[in-house]
């Protein structure tokens, strides 16, 4: 048949080239989509590090902010220890009287611990004082 | 003896067969391809492949949220669209004053200083291109100042917008 002659290798003198072509170009297809995974599994690890980066540094504030939910009203600050899928905190404030009767010193600090394939720990440190109803944050330390 | 002869090459509809399926399996491959493109390009930053700008958001945020003070200057640099400088407390806890520069596109320099001598550099490049805009027209949050940070990608799109407010308060 005319129309199949160009199929018909036996009587050229190029046998196999398209199929060493199709061949070559799966292999450099397959090459490129196995780097891409490859890849992929690299990003995979730092959204998982960098998801845990941002929920320690939330969790340590928020358990900074609840030890402290009390302090102006009580005068003394709450210890604080919870634990959930997210991961687990813990916070402690201590309220002080200063030589300054109309003052009160206060000190939290809060570590909190990611749960998930790569933990990732924070901690937070404020020291201030209390004047009257008022809160006055001097300082604060953020390990991250 | 029997002597069977076979037609040799392939029959027209076998070669349409052929190339119908090796078709279908080129269009898979494109469309695949394609879509990945699609959701590479889709971000105008992706933090996971560059962690850079991302270590720089994560150093800013530490050394704002630690600042007593931004200063309005030190040593040559004064405090414009392109400098941040802050008075903040280091790991260690011990105080200093960072200036972040950003007036190099593409790169992001953190220098601090103890006592008038730079104590470090640190340098983040291939990144987008980062503003201070908040060090241009002050901005308040709840009452308290703010540090607004935003940064452009290469076609001008904005790519981050953050605001942080030092947790030291009078």
């Amino acid at each position: 048949m005319r129309s199949t002659r160009s199929s018909f290798r036996a009587r050229t003198g190029e046998r196999g080239y398209v199929l060493i072509t199709a061949i070559a170009l799966a292999i450099l297809y397959f090459a490129l989509m196995e780097l891409m995974l490859i890849d992929s599994s690299r990003a995979l690890r730092e959204a998982q590090r960098f998801r845990s980066k941002v929920v320690a540094t939330t969790l340590a504030e928020s358990a900074a902010e609840l030890s402290a939910a009390s302090m102006v009203t009580r005068n003394s600050g709450n210890s604080i220890n919870a634990e959930d899928e997210q991961g687990s905190m813990k916070a402690n404030c201590k309220v002080n009287s200063t030589a300054n009767a109309s003052e009160m010193a206060f000190e939290i600090t809060a570590d909190a611990t990611t749960s998930g394939v790569s933990p990732v720990t924070s901690s937070v440190s404020v020291q201030g004082r209390i004047v009257g109803q008022k809160v006055k944050v001097d300082y604060t330390y953020h390990s991250q | 003896m029997v002597r069977r002869t076979y037609a040799r090459g392939f029959t027209l509809m076998e070669a349409v067969v052929a190339m119908a399926l090796f078709s279908v399996l080129l269009f898979i491959l494109v469309t695949l391809t394609a879509e990945m493109r699609r959701n590479e390009k889709k971000w105008p930053v992706n933090f996971f492949t560059h962690p850079e700008v991302g270590s720089v958001l994560a150093r800013i945020r530490h050394d704002v949220y630690d600042s007593t003070s931004l200063l309005p200057s030190y040593d040559t640099y004064n405090s414009s669209a392109t400098t941040l400088i802050v008075y903040t407390a280091s790991v260690d806890r011990s105080f200093e004053t960072v200036v972040w520069d950003f007036s190099k596109p593409g790169e992001v320099h953190r220098k601090a200083y103890r006592a008038t001598a730079l104590s470090s550099e640190w340098v983040a490049r291939s990144v987008p291109i980062f503003i201070c805009s908040s060090c241009l027209a002050p901005e308040t949050v709840g009452g308290e100042t703010a540090v607004r940070i935003q940064a452009m990608d290469k076609e001008g799109k904005l790519a981050i917008d953050e605001i942080f407010v030092p947790r030291p308060h009078g």
